[in-house]
Formats: C-alpha cells, sequence, structure tokens
C-alpha cells in the first residue's frame, strides 16, 4: 500500500518563471509503501527541506499533487491541512520543536491534546510510548532540564503518539553528538521494526542515512538516483558515500 | 575597524530594537516635562490656592519620576535581553564583558541622549497646545503658557538621575555575564510554575480584609483623617493585589490540576496563562495601580465637576439672600419691589423672615465671625424649612448649616446664654435652616419657643433682623438681579453711620449663582490637573502594554511556528492568543478598578460624605465602563496586529 504519492512536484520561490525566480523542486516523483523508512539525501541547496516542508503541508508546491493515506494534500486549506497533520502526520525536527513552557509529557501529549482525546487514553498512550523511548521516568521535567538526546527522544514519541500514517523527520540528528546520533537513529529503526511506522527522514549525515532502508537522492530539485539497503548497514553506508561522491555531497563527513 | 565603529553598525542593524526603549525614554521625558511646566507656569500658580496646586503638581512629578524609573527600566532590560545572543556572539569571539558593558553604555548614550531631544522638543509643543485645548475647554481665564528654564533643568536633572539608575541596576545585572548562558538565554526564558493554591488565596483573602478594612476606615470619621493609618491601609491593599496577581498563576494550575480533564483539554491556554501572570506580575501589578489612579483622578474630579450645581443647592438654600440688620441692608421695599421687577426670569417666591442676632455665651463664639447667632421661634422654623421640630420653654435648638461635622462647642445638654437667656441645648446637629450660613455669617442658628422668642425680642429691640430670601424660575439667570441688589444695598449702607460700617463686609448679598460659578472655577482647576494626569496614565498603561506586547511578539512566532508544524489550526491559535491577551488587559484593569472605587469612596467621605456617595459612585461608573471600552478598542487593534505578526504561518 501506498502512504505516500507524489506527482511532478515543482516549487519556485520568488514569482514564476522571472530572472529573479529559484526552481527549488523540479518535477519531482516518489513514492513511499507502508512500513518503509525512507532517506532523502542531497548536497545543501538540493530542495531537501523544501521537499519535507511541502509533503509535510507546511509548505504548498507551485505545481504537482500530493496524496498521503490515500488523501490528496494540496486541495487541502490550511486548516484542513492543520488537522490532517495532527492526526496522521508525525513530525521530528532538527530543532526538536518542544514547547518550553510544557512538560515533556504534555509535549508528547499535545497532539492528542489538540484533538480533544481522552484523558485516560492520552494516559496510557503517553505510557507506552514514552516507556519504548526510556523517558517516561522523566516525564514531568521540562525540556530544558533535560538533556539533547532526550528532548529527540521526546520528539520522537509526540511523532508517534498519534499513530501517523507517516512520521517525516528533518535532520534528526543534527543537533546531537554522534553518540546520541547513534541513539536516536536506533529509535527510528525501533520504531520502524518494532511499531511498523513509516519514516520518511530528511538528512546530509552518511551515518544517519545508513540506517534506512531505501535512499533518494535529489540534487538541483530533481530524484537523480535511488539505492536500497540489503540488510549489511556497513556496507550501505559505503554505497550512501559512493553515491554521494557522485552527485557531490559531502563525502568526507562522517 | 574601531570598537566605537561596532558600536554605530550595531546601532544601525538593530534600529528596531532601539526604536520602542528610545520612544519609552522619550516619552517619560515628555510626560515630565509637561507636568513640569506646569509647575512653573506663573499665572496657574498665582491664580489660586497656590499650596494645594503645588502639592497636586509635586505628587504628580513624584509619580511621573517613579513610573519612569520603572517604565525605562523594562524598556531597557527588555532591550539588553533581547540581544542576549548577540552579546554571546561576541564573547565568544573575544570580548570581554566589560567590552560588553562598553558597548551598552556606548548605545544607552545614543539613545539617552537622542530621547532627551525628542522629549523635550515634543514636551514644548505638546504642553503648549495641550494647555491652550484645556484651558479653552474648561473655559479657564488667565493662564498664559510659559517656558520656564526651571522646567527643563528640573527635567533633565531627574532623568539624569533616571537614567543613572537604570544604567546601574543593568550593570549589576550583567556584571557576570556568562557565554553560555547568553547563548541560551531566549531558551531559558520560561520558568518551572508549581501548582500552589495556598498563596494565592492569602493574597485574596489579604486583599479583600484590607478592603473591608479600608470601607471601615473611610466610614470612620476620627480614623479617616489619621494619614497613618490611611496609608498603612492603602499599602495593605496594594500588597494583596500585589499577592494575588503574583500567584494567581500557580492558583490557576492548582485549581486546573485537579481535574485531569479540563487540565488537558486546556493545557496550552492554562500554560499560557499562569506564565503570564508569572512572567508579568510586576507588569499587571505596576498597570492595575496606574488603572485605579486612571479611576480615582478621572472620576473624582468630574464628579466634582458635575456635583457643583448640587453642592452650591445645598449651600445655598435660597437663590438669593441678604440679612438685613442692625441697620445694615436696610433697603426700602419700593426699592427692592423696582429691582425684582426688572429681572429677566421671573420671580417665584420671596419670604421675610424676622430673626434676633443675639450675641451668646460659649466657646462656640470663636468659630463665628459676627460673635452671634440668628436666632429665629419655632413656628417660623417649621414653616419655611418644612420641619416639624418642637422646641419648649426654656430650650434651643442648635441647627449646625456648615459643611464640617461636630457640633462646634454647643453640645445637647449644655447651657447657653442667648442674648441674656439661659437655654437649655436640647440637640445640635445638621438640620435645613432659612438661609445659607454665608448672608449672616455663622455656623449654626438658633431656634427658641415662640414664647421665649417674643421676650428676648422686648429685650433686644436692636437685635431685630430680617432674612430676605428669593426663589427665581430659573436661578441661573439672575446675575443681573444680584447685580443690582449689591449695588442699591451698597448705596444704602454708605450712607449709615461708620459704627456699624464694617457690617456691611460681612453681611452681603448671597446668591447661588455665585456660589456655583466659585465652586466651578475651584473644580476646574482641580480637573485640569488630575484628569491630564488620568490621561497620561492611561497613555502610560497603554504604551506598557503595546511594548510588552511587542516584544514577546518574536518568542510567540516561535511558539506557533512549532504548533503550526503539530497541526494546531488557526482558529485554536486564535482562541488561545485572545483569552491570553484578555488576561493581560484586563486584570489589571479589575483590580485597578476595585482599587480605584475604594480610593473614591475614602475620596467621598473626606469631602461631604453620604450625601455626594451617589454622584461620586456613579462618575467612577461611568470612568470605569468608559476605560474598559477604551480598552477593548486597545485590546481588539492590539490583537489584530499580534495576530497578523504571530500567525504568519497559518
Amino acid at each position: 500500500m501506498k502512504v505516500l504519492n507524489t506527482k511532478n512536484i515543482t516549487k519556485v520561490y520568488g514569482g514564476k518563471e522571472d530572472a529573479g525566480s529559484t526552481r527549488a523542486l523540479d518535477g519531482v516523483d516518489l513514492s513511499v509503501e507502508a512500513g518503509e523508512f525512507v532517506g532523502v539525501m542531497g548536497p545543501s541547496g538540493s530542495g531537501k527541506s523544501t521537499l519535507l516542508n511541502i509533503l509535510s503541508g507546511i509548505d504548498i508546491p507551485t505545481t504537482g499533487n500530493i496524496e498521503i493515506d490515500g488523501r490528496s494534500i494540496t486541495t487541502m486549506s490550511k486548516d484542513e491541512l492543520a488537522l490532517f497533520r495532527r492526526q496522521k502526520l508525525g513530525f521530528v525536527f532538527q530543532e526538536f520543536n518542544l514547547l518550553d513552557s510544557l512538560t515533556l509529557k504534555e509535549n508528547v501529549m499535545l497532539p492528542l491534546i489538540l484533538d480533544k482525546k481522552d484523558s485516560a487514553y492520552m494516559e496510557e498512550k503517553i505510557k507506552e510510548i514514552m516507556s519504548l523511548f526510556e523517558i517516561y521516568h522523566i516525564k514531568d521535567k521540562y525540556p530544558h532540564g533535560v538533556s539533547g538526546g532526550q528532548q529527540q527522544r521526546a520528539a520522537v514519541s509526540r511523532s508517534l503518539v498519534s499513530d501517523p500514517a507517516i512520521v517525516f523527520a528533518d535532520e534528526p540528528t543534527g543537533n546531537l553528538d554522534s553518540k546520541s546520533s547513534n541513539a536516536v537513529m536506533r529509535l527510528f529503526t525501533k520504531m520502524n521494526t518494532e511499531r511498523n511506522s513509516t519514516i520518511l527522514m530528511v538528512t546530509h549525515d552518511a551515518f544517519a542515512a545508513s540506517f534506512c532502508k531505501r535512499i533518494i537522492f535529489i540534487k538541483d530539485g530533481k530524484v537523480c538516483m535511488e539505492i536500497v539497503s540489503k540488510g549489511d548497514r556497513k556496507e550501505f553506508f559505503d554505497r550512501i558515500l559512493d553515491c554521494l561522491a557522485v552527485i557531490g555531497g559531502e563525502k568526507n563527513e562522517i | 575597524m574601531k570598537f566605537s565603529t561596532i558600536a554605530i553598525k550595531n546601532f544601525k542593524v538593530n534600529l528596531k530594537k532601539y526604536l520602542s526603549y528610545f520612544l519609552c525614554s522619550s516619552f517619560s521625558i515628555m510626560l515630565f516635562f509637561m507636568y513640569a511646566t506646569l509647575l512653573f507656569n506663573k499665572s496657574l500658580k498665582d491664580g489660586g490656592e497656590k499650596e494645594v496646586i503645588n502639592i497636586i503638581f509635586f505628587m504628580s512629578l513624584t509619580v511621573i519620576a517613579l513610573f519612569s524609573v520603572f517604565f525605562i527600566n523594562y524598556a531597557h532590560t527588555a532591550f539588553v535581553k533581547s540581544r542576549y545572543k548577540e552579546f554571546g556572539i561576541y564573547m565568544t569571539l573575544g570580548m570581554t564583558s566589560k567590552d560588553i558593558r562598553k558597548i551598552i553604555l556606548i548605545e544607552n548614550s545614543f539613545i539617552i541622549a537622542s530621547s532627551f531631544v525628542t522629549g523635550l522638543v515634543s514636551g514644548v509643543i505638546f504642553s503648549r497646545l495641550f494647555q491652550m485645548v484645556v484651558a479653552s475647554i474648561l473655559d479657564l481665564q488667565g493662564i498664559e503658557y510659559s517656558l520656564s528654564l526651571f522646567s527643563f533643568a528640573l527635567t533633565v536633572g531627574v532623568f539624569a538621575i533616571v537614567f543613572l539608575l537604570v544604567l546601574t541596576l543593568s550593570r549589576l545585572h550583567t556584571r557576570k555575564l556568562e557565554i553560555g548562558e547568553l547563548l541560551s538565554a531566549a531558551r531559558k526564558n520560561e520558568k518551572e510554575i508549581k501548582a500552589k493554591l495556598l498563596p494565592g488565596i492569602l493574597g485574596f483573602v489579604i486583599l479583600v480584609v484590607s478592603l473591608a478594612a479600608f470601607v471601615i476606615v473611610s466610614d470612620n470619621d476620627t480614623l479617616n483623617t489619621n494619614p497613618v493609618f490611611v496609608i498603612i491601609n492603602i499599602l495593605l491593599i496594594f500588597t494583596g493585589v500585589y499577592l494575588t496577581i503574583a500567584n494567581a498563576g500557580m492558583a490557576v494550575l492548582a485549581m486546573i490540576k485537579g481535574n485531569k480533564k479540563s487540565y488537558y483539554q486546556n493545557v496550552l491556554l492554562v500554560t499560557e496563562i499562569t506564565s503570564k501572570f508569572n512572567q508579568n506580575k510586576k507588569i499587571i501589578f505596576v498597570l492595575s495601580i496606574l488603572s485605579s489612579m486612571i479611576v480615582f483622578f478621572v472620576a473624582s474630579p468630574f464628579s466634582l465637576f458635575s456635583l457643583a450645581e448640587k453642592i452650591s443647592g445645598m449651600n445655598q438654600p435660597n437663590h438669593i439672600e441678604y440679612a438685613s440688620v442692625y441697620g445694615v441692608n436696610n433697603l426700602s421695599d419700593a426699592k427692592l419691589a423696582e429691582i425684582l421687577k426688572s429681572s429677566p426670569t421671573p420671580l417665584e417666591k420671596q419670604n421675610r423672615i424676622e430673626f434676633l442676632a443675639l450675641g451668646f455665651h460659649n466657646d462656640a463664639g470663636v468659630t463665628d465671625k459676627m460673635n452671634a447667632k440668628p436666632v429665629i421661634n419655632v413656628s417660623a422654623y417649621n414653616q419655611y424649612t418644612n420641619s416639624s421640630i418642637t422646641v419648649t420653654n426654656g430650650q434651643v435648638y442648635n441647627a449646625i448649616i456648615s459643611w464640617e461635622p461636630g457640633n462646634f462647642g454647643i453640645a445637647p445638654g449644655s447651657m447657653l446664654t442667648v442674648g441674656g437667656k439661659k437655654l437649655t441645648v436640647t440637640e445640635s446637629k445638621r438640620a435645613p435652616w432659612v438661609s445659607s450660613s454665608s448672608s449672616f455669617l455663622c455656623n449654626s442658628g438658633l431656634v427658641v419657643s415662640d414664647e421665649d422668642y417674643q421676650a428676648l425680642r422686648s429685650a433686644n429691640q436692636n437685635s431685630v433682623g430680617v432674612f430676605h430670601t428669593f426663589m427665581f424660575k430659573d436661578w441661573k439667570n439672575t446675575q443681573k438681579t444680584i447685580d443690582e441688589l449689591t449695588a442699591a444695598v451698597k448705596a444704602e449702607n454708605a450712607k449709615i453711620t461708620p459704627a456699624v460700617a464694617n457690617g456691611d463686609k460681612l453681611i452681603t448679598v448671597i446668591s447661588r449663582i455665585l456660589a456655583y460659578t466659585e465652586l466651578k472655577k475651584a473644580y476646574s482647576l482641580f480637573i485640569f490637573v488630575t484628569a491630564v494626569m488620568g490621561l497620561l496614565f492611561f497613555i502610560a498603561a497603554g504604551s506598557v502594554l503595546f511594548f510588552k506586547q511587542y516584544t514577546e511578539t518574536e518568542s510567540a512566532r516561535q511558539k506557533y511556528d512549532k504548533l503550526y508544524k503539530i497541526g494546531l489550526v488557526k482558529k485554536e491559535a486564535k482562541g488561545i492568543i485572545t483569552k491570553e491577551l484578555l488576561v493581560t488587559f484586563f486584570s489589571p484593569l479589575i483590580f485597578g478598578s476595585v482599587m480605584g472605587y475604594s480610593f473614591i469612596y475614602y475620596m467621598t467621605h473626606l469631602v461631604g460624605g453620604q450625601d455626594v456617595m451617589k454622584e461620586f459612585m456613579i462618575f467612577a461608573t461611568v470612568v470605569v465602563a468608559a476605560y474598559f471600552l477604551f480598552q477593548s478598542v486597545f485590546f481588539f487593534l492590539t490583537r489584530k496586529k499580534y495576530m497578523d505578526e504571530v500567525l504568519k504561518k497559518y
């Protein structure tokens, strides 16, 4: 079953086709099956972040169509998109995006709260998820009182709490040291294997990308290459580096 | 590139951040200067009661100076805080905290210097404009605009101290700057709030008890004139308000946390409101006090002004009156009739009430200028004052006319020797009288039995006098008649022997219109000073709110951007922002109105008690209502602007 399917997405910044305009995305077609763990890689300025923003309904494409979980999000209004995001999509951001005024528990719960779920259900749900990611014991702490890794785990928990159709991750290891990066990527693998979550992650970190099952490389706003893991992470990591070398990514970055 | 070059570059880039700080400072200076020009305005000072006006201006200036310390300090801190990250970067690049302080100082010197220029220039323009407008509206004659060097000197001097104070405070703050703290300053701004109900309840109880105590103090004639009691009580009210505000956040949290369901459903709103109370307790408190001042300053002079008619009516029961006694004011009936006939407004009632101006032996004599009191018989008294008192032989009834409470040495039960006759005082209290206290200067009049009166009359033939009282259809149109009467009486008095000639200075023609005009004139000046003060406070309160909202915009936008990504719908975001703004905009108003009402309650007890209470309360309510209305307009405008900024993504 296809969870995400896009056709010919383009995004032009700064007016249509005039001299000052920038073509950030130039006809991207991609599809993600349920249970997949897909990575999107590419050099800086290749359009990774634009793609993610458009896929998640935060930004609007200039042309093209996006279908998530069988629904076309390009025709939705902003409010419909917001509702769709909190019910069907999960997010993990580089800067965690936790609210400082809420405890970790409340942060994790937020999508459910916005959806006015029953409080007993919420308690149960967050207990399950926060325990899975080993942050249940610090649930009443505030974000500024815990480590970056713990914050990211809370953000990961939040992305899963509403049982989304797909989780979007934007450079989830970007702010973390290699140990925490490793831990977070294991979480993603855990999400993917144990909960069978569908994940689409944008990263420029080859190490983080090596945890994915499939990687799409984009350059100059176009999909230029695609590789699939054969199961061995070390071997996949090397292939990623090779691909990056070919398309001109940052090879020496480990 | 020199050090100063960096500072100048910063100045250009951060112009927007500087602007609000600069505006706050300029505004405070302008405000202070406008009052300082009033303080040193010669014609205003010479106009009326010099001391009272001086005290009011002095108080106003003190309040503005104190307010400025708070206001500028707030603006300054917000300004410096907004730049912590930038300072952090400088320090990582090798600047010492001494260098940072130097930057702060250089930048501040620029801002301060330019605020002085702007504040003084706009102060000159606005004070002129403002005095002209107010003088013409209130019909204040003889107020000329003057600029005194003293007002410049005072403003510059006071604000030099204010800025020095603010900079010193800021220096203490930035003494130990840590790079790490600076860089993460933005992240750390939210403090953990514990859910506690008790401190909030305690604050509220203190507030309620002190308000109740204030009512009791106001009602009590001996306590309400005791400054120590009053000041302690007011401070207690302030403490109660502050504790209530400071702990409101924790209390709200504690109350709602009990109910898990509603807590979770409103978690964004609740945490928002609690943190609003927590972060802004000082602002909300200061705004509450400003609001109470606005209510008090605007409502009380306007109530007095509108009461002028009523008060003059109470002071002058008759439209025109004069007493003819001791041969003074002995106008012939023909002349009187002639004058009355030519009155522009028809005469409705004319009374001639005979009285005896009798000396008396009692320590009360010191308070009566004539050393005599008017005495009338009980039948006449009941007839002309619509009363029904009984006074038997040997008794005397003391009707107090003057406004001040007290029995003026004539206590019930004591003996009073009047015109050589010993009489027992039955009662001594505020009561209606046939004339005002001014036509025959006295603070009370005596009523004796008809028999005693006859006896006194035959024993004191020389003391027989007559109150001439006149009621017209339209008392406001009696000026011509008064002028003619006064002239006629004067001409008559010129003929009498010098022995009693001084009496005509004390026994004059009295009218309600004159009393009314006098009152209005006195109150106009009062309004001029206080209402403007209230208005300025309103502007100040508004600027504080606006400035607060302005400085919070950026962090709010970041927050709502995060929520947008998670899936907050615009309507929900709007709802939260609206309620959050409602708290900051209206909680000070509510606290302020309660305090304003209590101050006015106290005030009415000082000026006249129950008689004027209703008008004062009605006016206070009008002012509060108008204030809520203005604040609502301001609220909607700010909300619109704030939402446009914060919810850009939505």
